[in-house]
């Protein structure tokens, strides 16, 4: 789970803002300078979250500071919370490198948008893409699953396995690689869904909001439809599913539940897409 | 036709005392003792009002009820009141703007509740 660093000298907005980011990351809190060093120093969080009208101190000074004091902090991400959009405000922010700038009060859904684009600058694409496909790799996508799982949200989760990828894509076609994982992209984010790699030649994919057994089938039929037009050479597809009904308690479950559907459709025969039970 | 209300606290006591104030031919008041919903099971009932009554120490099962009913399209434009105590009330109104949503002090009168709930389901 990612970090978040909150700053605030008011211990009870430090708390509700806590209280809000915490449902989605992780978070650690600091009142001034000495504990905001100690937190960069041993906790290494990846965006750095600072009201802007704190009273005992100014944060625009300590950001400078921040960024002054070590190579490590100079670009880590920062989001200013400010009470009223004064430009002076916002000038000095944006000098200051923030990456954004939120308006207190600030609305959940919204704010969760920004922490998860200023998160995106702090991990390193090598950390976060897969080189071979330029998807998400494993450990990110399934953490953003598992979120999906942990807040109950209703969806589908997708294992799609390609038999034959790796050998057609090493040793005949090299470009078939990046089709196949284009198409598997633009099919998921369609349906406004995430995804990553899963191995050399699979994909892991959430569909956020679907659980009708009927429109995902005929969605993986389609999308091994698109596979299939990738490469003339013959590519076979096997695609599990499993819902997550939102009343889950453990990611695992679901994983496991994925992982049998898509054994299953390999074992029914290529290009079958399936769900466990 | 009536207008579904549903009322969610962790205080049995404090539910019992909305359902007194707000029964009225006109509503079918539902009520849950627990803020610990999920998204699937907030979904499952159709509803007019939502009615969340807690203190300080319930306000994250809080924000998981607010965000479960935006993100759902048919619980997304779905009003929320918010019954709290004062300090919770003020620390929100600086922190965090939410959605069609409502909040009141505990110090709430029946003729006011009443007045708010009949206003927001007119």
């Amino acid at each position: 789970m990612e970090k978040i660093l909150l700053v605030d000298d008011k211990p009870a907005s430090l708390k509700m803002l806590s209280t809000v980011v915490s449902r989605r990351y992780e978070v650690f809190s600091a009142t001034n300078y000495v504990e905001v060093k100690r937190c960069l120093d041993t906790m290494e969080p990846h965006t750095l979250i600072i009201d802007a009208n704190m009273k005992t101190t100014d944060s625009f000074q300590m950001i400078e500071k921040i960024r002054r004091s070590s190579r490590e902090y100079k670009n880590i991400p920062v989001i200013f919370l400010i009470k009223n959009p004064v430009s002076e405000l916002v000038r000095k922010a944006t000098a200051l490198g923030a990456v954004d700038v939120e308006i207190k009060p600030v609305e959940p859904l919204a704010f969760y948008a920004k922490i998860e684009k200023a998160i995106q600058l702090a991990i390193p694409v090598k950390d976060r893409l897969d080189e071979a496909t330029g998807l998400h790799k494993k450990q990110y996508t399934e953490e953003k699953i598992q979120l999906k799982t942990v807040l109950g949200e209703v969806g589908t989760m997708v294992m799609i396995d390609v038999d034959n990828l790796s050998f057609v894509s090493t040793n005949l076609k090299p470009d078939v690689l990046l089709k196949v994982a284009e198409e598997v992209k633009v099919q998921l984010e369609r349906m406004d869904g995430i995804v990553g790699v899963m191995g050399a030649s699979s994909f892991i994919g959430f569909l956020p909001n679907i659980s009708d057994k009927t429109k995902t089938k005929e969605w993986a039929m389609t999308l091994i439809n698109k596979i299939h037009a990738c490469s003339e050479k013959n590519l076979y597809v096997s695609i599990g599913l499993a819902i997550n009904d939102g009343k889950r308690e453990h990611y695992s479950d679901l994983y496991i539940d994925c992982d049998r559907a898509l054994n299953l459709a390999r074992q029914n025969g290529k290009n079958n897409a399936c769900y466990y039970n | 036709m009536n207008k579904t209300i549903i009322i969610l606290s962790n205080d049995l006591d404090e539910i019992e005392k909305l359902k007194r104030w707000l029964i009225n031919d006109s509503y079918m008041i539902k009520a849950a003792s627990t803020l610990k919903i999920k998204p699937a099971e907030l979904a499952a009932h159709s509803m007019d009002l939502v009615i969340v009554y807690t203190l300080a120490d319930g306000i994250e099962d809080m924000l998981g009820i607010y965000e479960a009913a935006r993100q759902n399209d048919e619980l997304a434009r779905v009003p929320i009141i918010l019954i709290t105590d004062m300090d919770t009330q003020k620390i929100l109104a600086e922190n965090l703007v939410l959605v069609g949503t409502r909040v009141l002090s505990t110090a709430v009168t029946e003729e006011n509740l009443v007045n708010i709930v009949a206003s927001i389901l007119a």
